[in-house]
Parts: C-alpha cells; sequence; structure tokens
C-alpha cells in the first residue's frame, strides 16, 4: 500500500501549534534576505541612474512584502518566488523583444546616436598625407597631458589639448629626441598604460589654425598629423565635409545622409514604427510560405505524436521487466548528448554516397535520406524521435507512478482484460497528467530550430523558391535564413518575425487546450 | 513439447517486450557508439569513417584534460554548478507553484495556468537578443547577476523554467488523493508542513524526474549560454565545446567526443542512481 | 499587533542586509590594465604564447579568450556598443563589415605600412582608413597524392581522367575531393570558376551570371552528373580520404598542411587545375587584428597592432603555427624557404581577393545554394538555373 493515512496524522498530531516559532523564524530570516536584496538592488538602480528600474523594484518589493505578510492569499504565497523570475526574465524579454521589433536594431545599427556620432567622427580623422612622423613623450603637469614632440628636422615643440604646439627647449638624448622641459614630468610606459584613455582622446592642434590639423599619438612614441575630413555641427546635427560643402543630415532611420544619398557609417539604433512588420508580413504574403507553415505543422505534430507514443510505449513495455534498469539507462541515452552533436552524427550517417546507413546497414544502397525532399521530411521526423523519445520515456515513466495500483487491481477483480485495464485506466490517466506536455511539445517541436538546422540546414534546397525555403525548412528556420544573412544581422526583423510566431502558435494552444481541457476532465 | 509451449507463452508475454527493448536499445545508442568511436580514435573526423573502433588511444581525453586553453575541468563544474542549482532550484519553484494550482482554488487560476504555458510559446531562440539587453542592464546595477556571472545565468533559467515543470507537477499532484492534505489539516499541521513533509515525497517520482528534465535542459543548451559566457573560465561544457568543433578547420573532432562523453556521464550516473526513486516499490501493482 | 512586529523585525533584517551588500560592493574596482583578445581556438593557441612574451617585454597582461569561429564576430559587434567586448579582436578580413557597425578603431602604422604586402594591407582599409592590420594571406589549392598521380594534372579533366583510372583500378575511391558537402562550399570551388574567366563583380556591377559563370554552371552540371564532384563529400570526408590514401586530389587551404604532413601520405601542392581553360584562380584570404572602438586599453592595442604586429619574429611565430603566407614582407622572405609555402605563395599570386562590398553578404547564400542544386541534378537546366540566382542577388542587393 503506497499512501499510508495514518502517517500524516501522527506527523500532524506532532506540529499541533499552529504557527510555531521555528516556521515563523525561518519566514522572517528568508523574506528578510530578499528584501535586503531588494533594497540592495534598488540602491544600485538609482547609483546607475536607472530610475525606472528602481521604480519596479520598489513596487516588486512592496508586493512581496505584502502578499507574505498578510493573512490569506495563500495561493498568492505559493506562486511568487516562481512568478518573480517568470516575470524578469520571461514576460519581460518578451515585451523587450517587442520593443525590439519596432527599431532597426542589426547590423549597421548597432550602437546609440551618440556613440555612431563618436565613431564617426573618430573615423573621419585621417593623417595628412605625406606630413611628417614626430617623435613624441608624453609629460604631465596638473593632471593634464602634454606631448613634447621632436620633428624630423630636429625642432622640439610642446603642445596640449587645444593648446597648439609652440617650441621649447629641453634636454634631450644623444640621439637628439627630446625627452623632458623643466616644470613638466616625463611618464614612462608604465605610466602612460594608467592614462591611456585620456592620452587616446589627446589632440594636439599644430597652431591656430584647427584646418592645419592635430598632432596624436596612438602609443606615446610617436605621433601623427591628422585632420578630420568630416566635422560634426552640433547645433544642426548635421556632418559637414569641409573640402567639398557636402552635409550629411540625419534620415530619421539611423543614418546620416547626403543629397546623392551616400551613407555615413555606422548608423544607429532608432525606433522605425512597423517597418519590420511590414516587411515580415511582406515575407509572409507569399503563397509558398503555406507550404512552409503546413510543414512546421506536419513536422510539429508528427514529431509530438511519435515521440509521446514511442516513448509510452516504451514506458509500459519494459516495465518489470528483467534488466529493465539496464533498458532505460540506455534509453535515455540519446538525450543525454546535445542535439547539436548527435544531429551532426546523424547528417554523416545518413550521408546518401558515405554514410553508415546506406554503405553498411544497406549493403551499399543509394538512399537519399536527406536528399530527395520527401524522404528527408520523414527522415527530419524520425530523428527527431530519436532525440525526443527519451523525454516522453522519462516523463511517462512517472506518470505511470501516479495510476493508483488499487484502481487497476479494482478493475481485474470486475473481470477487465489486461487490454481494457490499459486503455480504460492506465491510459486515460497517463493522459491526462501528460496531456498540458503535449501542447508545450506542440510548441516546443514548433520552434526546433536544432534538429532542423543541424541536420539538413532546412534542405535540401529549393532553387526555385523566391523565399529560399529548403523541403525542411520549417518557419523559425527560415526566418532566420531571412534575419540574420551571414554577417548582416537584422535583430528588429528578427524580432517582429518572433513576436508573429508567438502570437500564431498562441492562438493555435489555445485551441490545443480547450481539447485538452476536455480531457482533463474525465479525471 | 511442453517446452516449446512455455517458450511461445513466454515468447507471448514477456519476450517479445524484451525484443522491443533491445531493439530500441540498439536504436538508441548505434550513433552514439560514432561519438564513443572518435573519442578513442586517432584520426580527429567524426563521420567520415564507418569503421567504428579502428584506431585505439586515449590522446583526446589526455588533450582534452591538459590545454590550458580549454579548461575542460572548469566547464565540466561550470555545468554541474549551473545545472544542478538551475534544476534543484526550479524544482522548488515549481513544486511550490504546482501545489497551488493543485490543492488551492483562487480566482484566475485557470487562465493563470494557461498564461503559464502561453509564455513558454515564445520562440526564445529569436528572443536571446532581449535576454542579452536584460541581463546586461541587470549587471550594470548588480554585477552578480549580469553577464558573465553563473547567478545570471541560473537566474534567466529560472525563469524559463517554471511553466512546463508546473504543468508536469500539477498534473501528478492531481493524482494525490486530498484526503491526505484534509487528514493533515485535521491533525493542526500547518499547509506548510503539510506540503514539505506530507505532500513533497508522495510526489517523489516526479520530483526526480523534473529535476533530471530541467538538468539535462540546462546542461544542454547552447543559445542563452552562449549569449551570456562569454568568459572561458565561467562557459558550460556545452558552449566551450562547441567553440572547438564549430569552424571549418575540423580536426578537433576527437577531443570533442571525448568532452562530449564526459558531459554525458553525470547524467547518465544520476538515472541509474535516481531510477529507484522514480520507480520507488511502486511497480508491484502496475501493469503485468 | 503580533503582525506588526513581524513586519518590524523583517524590514529590520532587511536594511541591515542591504547595507552590508553595499558595502560590499561599494569600491567599485576600476583597475582593468589588461588586455582583452577574442579570437577562435585555432588562433589562440598560435597567437597566445607569442603575444605574452611581448606582453612581458612591455610590461602589461594580456588574456586570450576563445570564441566560437562562426559567432564571434557577431559576438563582437554586439559586445562592443554593450562594453563587454574585448580590446583586440583576430579574425578573417571583415573591414566593411565592423566599420559599418562603428566597432573597430582606426589604426596609424606610419611608415610601418611600407612592411606590409600592399594587397593585404588594402584589405584591411575602408575609404582609405586602416583598421585591419593583416598577418596571414591564405588561398586554396591542390594537394596531390604523389604516389597515385606522379606528376600534376594540366587540366581538371586530365585530373579526373587520372582520378577516374586509379578508381576503376581500386587504388582510390574517388577520383577527386572537395568537401562542397552537404551546403555548398563557393570558397572552394572559386578556383574553378574563375578558369572559365569568371568573376564576381566588376567594380560594384554583379558579373557573376555573365557567359563565363554560364559555361561554369554548364560544366558543374556535367561534373555532379559524372560524379567528378560528389556534393556528399562533406570538409570531414575529403581530408581523411585524402590522408588515408583513398583520393589522388584535394582542394584545401594551408590550415590542413600539419594534419596531411602526420598522415604520412606523400604529396605535392599544385595549382588548381584549370577547368575552363583560363588561370584557375582561387580566393585570397586575409586574416588581421583590429582594435575595439571601445578598447579599454587603447594605447596597449595600439602598441600591439604597431608594434607586435610589426615585428618580423611575431610574424614567423605565426607561420609556425599555421603555415600560412605571413602578410609581413620580411617575414615572408624568411619562410619562403619551406617548399610547401613558396608553393602556396607562388599559386597565391594568381588569387583574386575577395571582394569587399557589403552586397558581398546577398550572394554567398544563392551562390552556395545554386551550385550545389546543380551539382546534385536537381535543376532541370543548369544555365537558366545560374541565370536565376543572378536575378536572386541582384534583387537582395536592391532591398538592401
Amino acid at each position: 500500500m503506497r499512501l499510508s493515512t495514518t502517517k500524516p496524522a501522527s506527523v500532524g498530531s506532532a506540529l499541533r501549534p499552529k504557527a510555531s516559532i521555528f516556521g515563523l523564524t525561518v519566514k522572517i530570516i528568508l523574506i528578510g534576505l530578499v528584501d535586503a536584496f531588494g533594497l540592495f538592488m534598488v540602491s544600485q538602480f538609482f547609483l546607475v541612474d536607472q530610475i525606472g528600474l528602481a521604480a519596479v523594484a520598489i513596487l516588486g518589493l512592496v508586493v512581496i512584502n505584502v502578499i507574505y505578510w498578510r493573512r490569506g492569499g495563500l495561493a498568492a504565497k505559493y506562486l511568487t518566488p516562481g512568478l518573480v523570475f517568470l516575470l524578469v526574465f520571461q514576460v519581460f524579454v518578451i515585451i523587450y523583444t517587442v520593443i525590439i521589433s519596432f527599431t532597426n536594431s542589426g547590423t549597421g545599427h548597432n550602437v546609440s546616436k551618440d556613440s555612431a556620432i563618436e565613431s564617426i567622427i573618430n573615423n573621419s580623422i585621417v593623417r595628412v598625407e605625406d606630413s611628417p612622423t614626430y617623435d613624441v613623450r608624453v609629460l604631465e603637469q596638473g593632471g593634464n597631458l602634454f606631448l613634447l614632440a621632436t620633428s624630423p628636422d630636429g625642432d622640439f615643440f610642446l603642445g596640449g589639448q587645444d593648446e597648439p604646439l609652440k617650441p621649447v627647449v629641453p634636454s634631450k638624448t644623444a640621439s637628439g629626441i627630446a625627452t623632458e622641459v623643466t616644470g613638466y614630468n616625463t611618464l614612462k610606459l608604465a605610466q602612460i598604460f594608467a592614462v591611456q584613455e585620456e592620452l587616446a582622446e589627446l589632440t594636439v592642434p599644430l597652431d591656430d589654425n584647427p584646418a592645419d590639423g592635430y598632432l596624436r599619438s596612438a602609443d606615446g612614441s610617436t605621433a601623427f598629423v591628422f585632420s578630420a575630413n568630416l566635422v560634426y555641427d552640433a547645433s544642426n546635427d548635421t556632418f559637414v565635409d569641409p573640402s567639398t560643402g557636402n552635409t550629411f543630415v540625419d534620415n530619421g532611420a539611423g543614418n546620416f545622409v547626403d543629397s546623392n544619398g551616400e551613407e555615413l557609417q555606422p548608423g544607429w539604433n532608432t525606433a522605425i514604427g512597423f517597418a519590420n512588420y511590414a516587411k515580415a508580413l511582406g515575407a509572409s504574403a507569399q503563397v509558398e510560405l503555406l507550404g512552409v507553415f503546413v510543414w512546421t505543422l506536419t513536422y510539429a505534430v508528427s514529431s509530438v505524436a511519435l515521440t509521446f507514443g514511442l516513448g509510452l510505449f516504451l514506458a509500459i513495455t519494459i516495465n518489470g521487466l528483467r534488466g529493465t534498469r539496464l533498458y532505460r539507462s540506455l534509453l535515455i541515452l540519446p538525450y543525454a548528448f546535445p542535439v547539436f552533436l548527435s544531429g551532426l552524427i546523424w547528417s554523416g550517417l545518413l550521408n546518401e554516397t558515405f554514410g553508415f546507413v546506406n554503405q553498411v546497414l544497406l549493403g551499399g544502397a543509394s538512399v537519399p535520406w536527406l536528399q530527395d525532399p520527401i524522404l528527408a521530411k520523414i527522415s527530419v521526423i524520425l530523428v527527431s524521435v530519436w532525440f525526443g523519445f527519451p523525454y516522453f520515456f522519462l516523463v511517462c515513466l512517472g506518470a505511470l507512478q501516479s495510476v493508483p495500483p488499487e484502481l487497476a487491481e479494482a478493475a481485474r477483480v470486475d473481470g477487465a482484460k489486461p487490454s481494457q485495464v490499459f486503455s480504460k485506466i492506465t491510459l486515460p490517466l497517463v493522459l491526462v497528467a501528460t496531456s498540458p506536455l503535449l501542447v508545450a511539445g506542440f510548441a516546443f517541436s514548433f520552434n526546433d530550430f536544432n534538429t532542423i538546422f543541424v541536420l539538413t540546414g532546412g534542405g535540401p534546397i529549393n532553387i526555385d523558391s523566391s523565399i529560399s525555403a529548403g523541403a525542411t525548412d520549417i518557419l523559425i528556420t527560415l526566418v532566420y535564413k531571412q534575419a540574420f544573412v551571414n554577417t548582416t544581422v537584422d535583430y528588429g526583423l528578427a524580432s517582429a518575425f518572433a513576436v508573429i510566431i508567438f502570437l500564431v502558435i498562441t492562438i493555435m494552444s489555445i485551441f490545443l487546450f480547450r481539447r485538452t481541457r476536455s480531457l482533463e476532465e474525465v479525471y | 513439447m511442453t517446452t516449446m509451449s512455455s517458450f511461445f507463452s513466454w515468447v507471448a508475454q514477456r519476450g517479445w517486450r524484451h525484443l522491443v527493448a533491445i531493439v530500441m536499445c540498439v536504436f538508441a545508442i548505434f550513433p552514439l557508439l560514432y561519438v564513443v568511436s572518435a573519442s578513442f580514435a586517432s584520426s580527429g573526423t567524426l563521420t567520415a569513417s564507418n569503421q567504428l573502433f579502428a584506431s585505439f588511444t586515449f590522446d583526446n581525453y589526455v588533450d582534452l584534460l591538459s590545454d590550458p586553453d580549454r579548461p575542460y575541468l572548469t566547464w565540466w563544474f561550470n555545468t554541474l554548478i549551473i545545472a544542478a542549482s538551475a534544476a534543484t532550484i526550479a524544482l522548488l519553484f515549481g513544486s511550490l507553484a504546482a501545489y497551488a494550482f493543485s490543492r488551492l482554488r483562487f480566482r484566475g487560476r485557470r487562465i493563470g495556468l494557461g498564461a503559464l504555458v502561453l509564455t513558454q510559446l515564445f520562440p526564445q531562440f529569436l528572443g536571446v537578443v532581449a535576454i542579452f539587453l536584460l541581463v546586461r542592464t541587470l549587471g550594470d546595477a548588480v554585477p552578480a547577476l549580469g553577464l558573465n556571472t553563473h547567478t545570471g545565468l541560473i537566474a534567466v533559467y529560472l525563469g524559463g523554467a517554471l511553466g512546463i515543470n508546473t504543468y508536469l507537477m500539477y498534473g501528478y499532484f492531481n493524482t494525490v488523493p486530498r484526503e491526505i492534505d484534509e487528514a493533515a489539516k485535521i491533525d493542526g499541521a500547518s499547509h506548510v508542513r503539510t506540503f514539505f513533509t506530507i505532500i513533497l515525497p508522495l510526489v517523489a517520482p516526479i520530483l526526480v524526474i523534473v529535476w533530471m528534465i530541467t538538468y539535462i535542459a540546462v546542461a544542454g543548451d547552447y543559445v542563452i549560454a552562449s549569449a551570456i559566457l562569454s568568459d572561458p573560465n565561467m562557459q558550460t561544457a556545452t558552449v566551450g565545446l562547441f567553440t572547438l568543433i564549430n569552424t571549418f578547420r575540423s580536426d578537433n573532432w576527437g577531443a570533442f567526443s571525448a568532452g562530449a562523453i564526459l558531459s554525458a556521464l553525470p547524467v547518465v550516473l544520476m538515472f541509474l542512481y535516481g531510477q529507484k526513486y522514480i520507480i520507488g516499490g511502486l511497480s508491484a501493482g502496475s501493469v503485468k | 499587533m503580533f503582525a506588526s512586529l513581524r513586519k518590524k523585525v523583517g524590514v529590520a533584517v532587511a536594511v541591515a542586509g542591504a547595507l552590508a551588500l553595499s558595502a560590499c560592493a561599494a569600491p567599485a574596482p576600476e583597475v582593468s590594465g589588461k588586455l582583452t583578445v577574442w579570437t577562435e581556438d585555432y588562433y589562440v593557441a598560435i597567437f597566445e604564447p607569442l603575444a605574452q612574451e611581448w606582453a612581458a617585454e612591455v610590461g602589461i597582461e594580456i588574456e586570450f579568450v576563445t570564441k566560437d569561429f562562426f559567432e564571434m564576430t557577431n559576438q563582437f559587434i554586439a559586445a562592443v556598443p554593450a562594453g563587454e567586448g574585448p580590446d583586440l579582436f583576430i579574425g578573417g578580413m571583415a573591414t566593411t563589415l565592423l566599420v559599418g557597425n562603428g566597432v573597430v578603431a582606426p589604426v596609424e602604422l606610419g611608415d610601418k605600412a611600407n612592411l606590409f604586402s600592399a594587397n593585404a594591407l588594402a584589405a584591411g582599409q575602408l575609404d582609405g582608413v586602416q583598421y585591419g592590420i593583416p598577418f596571414s594571406i591564405e588561398n586554396v589549392a591542390v594537394y596531390r597524392n604523389t604516389d597515385l598521380a606522379p606528376e600534376p594534372a594540366a587540366t581538371f579533366d586530365d585530373a579526373i581522367a587520372t582520378g577516374n583510372e586509379l578508381v576503376a583500378a581500386g587504388s582510390a575511391d574517388s577520383p577527386f575531393a572537395v568537401g562542397v558537402g552537404p551546403d555548398g562550399n563557393s570558397y572552394l570551388l572559386m578556383g574553378l570558376q574563375s578558369s572559365f574567366g569568371s568573376t564576381l563583380f566588376d567594380g560594384e556591377e554583379l558579373t557573376i551570371d555573365d557567359q563565363a559563370g554560364q559555361d561554369f554552371a554548364a560544366a558543374l552540371a556535367d561534373w555532379g552528373a559524372s560524379g567528378a564532384i560528389n556534393p556528399d563529400m562533406t570538409l570531414d570526408i575529403a581530408l581523411t580520404q585524402f590522408k588515408e590514401g583513398r583520393t589522388p586530389y584535394l582542394i584545401t587551404g594551408p590550415w590542413d598542411l600539419n594534419g596531411i604532413k602526420e598522415s604520412g601520405v606523400p604529396y605535392a601542392i599544385d595549382p588548381i587545375p584549370s577547368a575552363g581553360g583560363e588561370v584557375a584562380a582561387p580566393f585570397a584570404g586575409n586574416y588581421a587584428v583590429y582594435q575595439s572602438s571601445e578598447a579599454t586599453n587603447p594605447l596597449a592595442a595600439s602598441l600591439f597592432l604597431t608594434d607586435f604586429m610589426t615585428r618580423t619574429a611575431t610574424a614567423v611565430g605565426i607561420f609556425e603555427g599555421n603555415k600560412t603566407l605571413p602578410a609581413l614582407i620580411p617575414a615572408q622572405e624568411e619562410v619562403s624557404t619551406d617548399p610547401d609555402v613558396k608553393a602556396f605563395a607562388e599559386i597565391g599570386a594568381t588569387a583574386v581577393s575577395i571582394p569587399g562590398l557589403a552586397a558581398m553578404d546577398q550572394v554567398w547564400g544563392p551562390w552556395g545554394e545554386t551550385e550545389m542544386a546543380i551539382l546534385r541534378g536537381q535543376a532541370a537546366d543548369p544555365v537558366q538555373a545560374w541565370i536565376d540566382m543572378g536575378v536572386r542577388i541582384r534583387e537582395a542587393i536592391a532591398a538592401g
């Protein structure tokens, strides 16, 4: 007998005082720790000027304290620990993705506008052609950096940030390189390392005319003459090329462009409204996409159904056999290796010319397992079953344990055949415990990027496809191809696709849930 | 004649089940033999040869464990720590939530259950940018939750694990008769006591299973872990190993296979050990 | 009343704890001073010992971080603006992309620019500004098993004829090995394609689908049908077949040289035999070091580029690891005694640079896919498939 009714009673009677001192102490300590951490976070958010996040954190803390210190509201007390993480790392991520989907975030629009301007300014500073190389020392006075420069002609100059070079009389080395000037402290390499970020910013004008250029030293020992071929005009928010007068203006989509449409790189990250959705839905308008969608559904449904069916069948079949422990341990092995590894192995095994399956198992046949469009679809489903059946095997093993043996026993006593016991008692109970997982499993397979991508990359290729959809491409691998083209990554577009797929699958799942609910009510 | 008929009846009752078990075990294992073979091979390729175990050497294991640029042992322990912590905490949170959904009746219970699963339908693969930005922002304020920290990564996994785990346990909790809670309540046990000392031991099989499933999912994750952990000394085995082979210079397969096998070992050992809790003494009355 | 007491105790514990945590975290240590370098596994092993020696000499610390080859460029682009990137990045030349994302800083080599091969240096420039400092010039060639095929093949057809004889005689499994499977590898096939006179771009004008390209497409269909090039052959299988003496020819780069030497197969390095009558010019690929635009150690990073990377000893040291022609001219002279390098360098002299256009990103995908479909015989009319590919690429470039 599994469930002893006497045991809980005896345990319970030992605990008669309802709110034990021990329990209260634990509660105070735990909530105290949470509050401590929460207040710490709030203070840190303030320190880094994330006022909005600080407000959210305060609100969260208040809610948590209300939940745990008020009487009643028991459910909330049990749900809150998990919900906190769910809200922050799942719900918030979804919201964040929605936000990204309205931006041009991605390759070429990867930084803030300020950094983009800074980058353009830095990149526009080029060495003046045929200009001399100066030997320099980095000097310090009153916390400011200076460059002591020896020109190729053997003249000596000193200058600092916005202080043009002026001739000086320094101490110098035997080879005639200036090393020190009285009143200034010459920095050694180790000291220069300590101020390297300031040194990187240091531009010393050659003379009072900025157009003549600046001296800059990247390494602290040599300096070159630079001038800017673009000047940023902060008041108009434009870049001007001083030699041609060509003006680049903010085009509202994250780039400075001139009248010929030439863009300055880099661009920046900015909101672009519904453009990504227009693009995503434009791509979705293709009739071909319907085929991909149908295949995605077919893949998800057959993969889950077969995976679950096999897992359940094995869990039942192997139960109680001699050697069952060994069988079980071997059967979960596929699950213990990462999908991308076993996926590569399967793609090798199924190689038409060289693979183990054709060469060894089928004695040199050339079955195009992953090359024929139809066969490739069957192959990916079968391999996905290999990946997934141990999961459902484990889950069903657990679910089978929840079937009260008394029920089956009673049915048997009433004269039910073993097959009837299974179909009328065991199976419905197992389904009750696992049906929600079937929905989740469906959602997982629907977005099962790894299996498809590692096994076939979406292929075999269909070069007639206008959207590059291969025979085994499911929606998510197709999105990947659209939003991540080689080194060009479009996070905004990917996010818009993510939101669309999320909506589609949510609607389908709600429909499926309606069905499973009726299942659940059986119990 | 008698032996024949008893043989046939054995086949009919048990023999075919052994046959199924053996066939399925072969199906499960034979692709993995390639990994084992490659880990002991000297050639450094994975599937280029159909001759398994053509050569036998421990060089790949020695390479893997002795190369300072690939701190495999560190990766291995990182995986163990991250996956075990995430699985344990997720199990605790998930079982608390499942208990609430199973035993308590409150407003929004149905919707809540549904919403829990709906959040899991989001293609996390495409949301990884948002996860990266979120963790970075948190890390600016609280470095321990930021990029390149195990705690930050564990926190992300905790957020992702709740829905499915809760569901899995919810179904199981429902099979525990309510009379047990009632009896405990009458005896004056607090709900916390009832939960920890009475309900949890009764659902031990599902706890072990959920723990293992979470462990395996976390240990096998590449997408999130690689986005959050960039320092090789912080990485998990999956991320670290993948950098060995995701290149056109594919001569690392031997070391990679050795690493994959060592990474799978804890899971296999845990299952061997955990089986008795899953099956317990309960199979006595099950299908025979 | 009891409830309110509980609240007070709780709040007190909370505040004390928060203070304790803040105290621990308060003096955020701003000490960095450590140069961080991101690169793939392969180059960590090659660079690290050399760079550590240099760093000790200069008096700084340097740390190498192993990144995933295919992910590292995108991770670098994502990490730099987030302030999570390294000081230096070592990878294949990607100047247009990296500058376009604002993640790399300009470098001024001064007179040391003259030390570098001009073509390699040019691949690290955009609009006349130097960003990437090249260190290796890489191209593919044909490795020939001198036992199976004692003489270099004059043309690709000769090579296949020799290969087929060997296969018929049972002394080889494949007439010719090139790892195109399973997803296509236009980089490796470029030599054969260019021997038809095919180019990718003329300036910014797409030329891949001109008559020369179409001729290549027709030839590709024949090769696929006759088994001269097997689309099922992966990099892994191609290399293994060559190392085991089961194929007379293999197209690959210098990165496989050490492995092939170890296998003991007698080999020679030949130019890719011409298939279309003209010189079979493979791609020239350059590897380079870039400085992050957000480097926390700009001086140390810039010293790495202008000092460490311009030393002959560094370039020779890298060569010992990757057996690839150095971009630094004094180092080229020093390693030119190595016959394999000499062979690669001579072939490299004919090589064509990968176009440094952003539009190239739209080419790789359709190009490799179409080659694969033609090899597999999935394109009813290979020439038409090639023309359609051109249309797709143009549309993609226009869409942007």
